[in-house]
């Protein structure tokens, strides 16, 4: 073999190879939840909870076996979170909502009658919105 | 050496080659005056230096491209990280957003960088400075937290 192309069989592919590889490692998430103080009452009216019972409170609750949607958010503790934590978590939920991201489409597609009905997801996001303006005010 | 592995090796290689011609989309920086977080939140400069260090790559107009980062498929991952990033999160541009939005924002920071889901695994691999310590991650938590309190109070 001349020279250079030995030089060009086993360097481009080695260099390729360290490319390829490096692009190979993906996204792991691991880590532990903080617990912020209890501070304000806030009071789901029933129709909300009706709509988060049937759609989000199976993945978001103290007792889920969804670590991920139990790190991120838990309905049950929703009113013990500091006016700030609540503002924060309830645009999130106006946001998921909005964007379809919640519940997740993976869940839907087993379980499709978990969907939030158009009225629901804009009863949903009203509250979330109305409750974090009225938050602000105060 | 047999010789279908030196073909093989030679495909690769073509590959690696031929790839380098397609457009990455990279992103580039367009620097907004007044806006950034600095200049509009208090932020204490350990804080600033750990942010920069470890988030501004990818959420802010101030990103700094390595060389390899111009090196396909390397540069695409790059691309899609800071589009991404940036949409997300721009530090830049932190005097755009609403009150509402700075406070869901600053949440999330605290969020993922105390469960380490931020700075991405795999721009730490590749930048040791970012790879923040216990101590570097309850800073910026505790800054994200304070600064939560100081918009709500606005
Ligand atoms: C199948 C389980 C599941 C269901 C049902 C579900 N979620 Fe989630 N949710 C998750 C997971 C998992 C995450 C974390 C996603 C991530 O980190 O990428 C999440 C994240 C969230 C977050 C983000 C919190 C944050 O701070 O980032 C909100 C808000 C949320 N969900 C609201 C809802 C609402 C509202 C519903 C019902 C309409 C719902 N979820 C239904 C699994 C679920
Ligand atoms: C290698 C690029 C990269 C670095 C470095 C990085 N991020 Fe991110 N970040 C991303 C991307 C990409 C997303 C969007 C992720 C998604 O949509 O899943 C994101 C999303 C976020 C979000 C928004 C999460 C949400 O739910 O909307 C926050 C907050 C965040 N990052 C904070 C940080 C902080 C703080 C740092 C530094 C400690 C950091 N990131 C470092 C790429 C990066």
């Amino acid at each position: 073999m001349k020279k250079s192309k030995k030089v060009f069989v086993i360097w481009l592919p080695a260099l390729s190879a360290i490319f390829i590889l490096l692009t190979a490692f993906s996204y792991f998430g691991s880590g532990t939840s903080n617990t912020p103080p209890p501070d304000d009452n806030l009071v789901i009216p029933e129709n909300i909870n009706n709509i988060f019972d049937k759609s989000c409170f199976g993945c978001h609750n103290t007792e889920s076996k969804n670590d991920k949607a139990k790190e991120k958010f838990l309905i049950d503790k929703l009113p013990g979170l500091s006016k700030v934590k609540m503002v924060s978590k309830l645009d999130k939920i106006n946001e998921m909502v909005e964007k379809n991201e919640m519940p997740p489409e993976k869940f839907l597609a087993k379980f499709p009658d978990k969907a939030l009905t158009p009225e629901e997801a804009k009863a949903l996001r009203e509250w979330a919105v109305a409750t974090s303006d009225l938050l602000l005010k105060k | 050496m047999r010789k279908w592995i030196m073909n093989a090796l030679i495909a690769v290689a073509g590959l690696f080659v031929i790839i380098q011609f397609f457009p990455s989309g990279r992103p580039q920086n367009k620097p907004v005056t007044g806006k950034d977080i600095a200049s509009v939140t208090e932020v204490p400069e350990e804080v600033g230096n750990l942010i920069r260090q470890a988030c501004f790559d990818c959420h802010s107009q101030n990103t700094r491209f390595p060389w390899y980062s111009y090196v396909a498929p390397v540069s695409w991952l790059v691309a899609k990280d800071v589009n991404n990033g940036r949409k997300n999160l721009d530090f830049s541009k932190w005097g755009e957003l609403s009150k509402k939005d700075k406070l869901k924002t600053l949440d999330e920071i605290s969020e993922m960088v105390g469960e380490e889901e931020m700075p991405l695994k795999i721009y730490i691999l590749m930048h040791s400075e970012a790879n923040l310590k216990k101590e570097d991650r309850d800073l910026i938590v505790q800054w994200a937290d304070e600064t939560a309190e100081k918009v709500f109070e606005e």
